[in-house]
């Protein structure tokens, strides 16, 4: 499965493409580097140290199917070979790199999350303000309640539901959560063995006995919030 | 501005139809904000160079006493580029960046201009 903030460079040494990454980085989404350029849906070379042909070739045939998009970092226009590539001018302005994502992003939407049925585990808080309704307070806790399950154990998306009370809700925060990378999905059998993995029986913890109160001191602080 | 961008689709596919490899990069964007609706192999550089292009274009015509910017204006550019700016009123720019060698003009101004025109028009709500 593709990373939809995945990013891959045969060039992570260069200074250029570190630059793109850490521009990339203070954006909203949780941008990771991948090893291999078929899981990253950003690829990114610099035109200094070569463009290899099978890596143009391959990026024609990813952008057929998937959301896949490459950058090609050059000082001028004379080293894009081919405008499947799209060029980014050396030194790297951010406001035309934002605006190039910005704009990849709203021509290529996150299809349609198939959540039912799936496990779901928040890797940390999103930004709950966003989802909170000044005339549903009762609505905002019950989807804080869900998040804070969600960040701790692996919940199905019924019982995510069920606990939030409102489905609009919770499937929008989803949505965003996957397209900031910070939402895992498994099916139910991969998320078992992960619980299993997380309550290490080596050390004789009981995985119902282990929760954090620093997670409980932020739930408590959000419901203060709604308060 | 209101446009319908599902409505762009068409207009992208007859452009590639037509134009074929002769077509490098097309794309269509929002003047004011240049951020792209649509594009086939976009240009992020691009869009910014010729949305600032065409607003220099236009003053200094305007400036000048000669007759505004009309509907588009063409671009010959070393190494067998050629790149194509249309004015779809003072809201939305497109551009297309071609191989001269492989693109028939007549072809290009007489059905893809007013046809991209036509597409665009019909996709404002």
């Amino acid at each position: 499965m593709k990373a939809t903030f995945g990013v891959w460079s045969p060039h992570r040494e260069s200074t250029s493409v570190l630059a793109f990454k850490s521009a990339l980085g203070l954006r909203p989404e949780r941008w990771v580097w991948c090893d291999d350029r078929q899981q990253a849906s950003w690829w990114v070379v610099d035109a200094a140290l070569g463009v290899s042909e099978d890596w143009t070739a391959d990026l024609r045939k990813e952008k057929e199917g998937f959301r896949t998009q490459g950058a090609l970092l050059a000082r001028d226009w004379a080293a894009v070979g081919d405008p499947v590539w799209a060029f980014l001018k050396l030194p790297l302005q951010v406001d035309i790199i934002y605006r190039w994502v910005d704009a990849c992003l709203l021509q290529h939407p996150e299809p349609r999350l198939l959540l039912s049925g799936q496990r779901l585990k928040l890797k940390r808080w999103p930004n709950m303000s966003r989802y909170s309704s000044a005339s549903n307070l009762a609505g905002g806790m019950n989807l804080t309640v869900a998040c804070a399950r969600l960040l701790k154990d692996w919940v199905t998306y019924e019982e995510a539901v069920s606990i939030a009370n409102d489905k609009a809700a919770l499937d929008g925060l989803l949505m965003d959560a996957q397209r900031h990378g910070i939402l895992e999905m498994a099916s139910p059998v991969q998320a078992t063995s992960m619980v299993a993995e997380a309550a290490n029986p080596t050390t004789g913890e009981n995985p119902g006995k282990t929760e954090d109160p620093k997670t409980w001191s932020l739930i408590r602080r959000l419901i203060n919030k709604f308060k | 501005m209101n446009i319908n961008v599902e409505k762009l689709n068409p207009a992208m596919d007859f452009i590639k139809a037509t134009l074929k490899d002769g077509l490098l990069t097309c794309e269509i964007w929002d003047r004011e904000t240049g951020l792209s609706f649509l594009s086939h192999n976009p240009q992020p550089v691009g869009v910014a160079l010729f949305t600032e292009v065409t607003k220099t274009l236009a003053t200094a015509l305007s400036d000048s006493g000669f007759p505004s910017l009309n509907r588009y204006y063409l671009v010959d550019l070393e190494g067998t580029h050629l790149a194509m700016v249309i004015l779809h009123g003072n809201d939305i720019l497109q551009g297309l960046i071609m191989n001269s060698k492989k693109v028939n003009l007549g072809i290009l101004l007489s059905i893809v201009l007013p046809k991209a025109i036509e597409f665009i028009e019909k996709a404002r709500t």
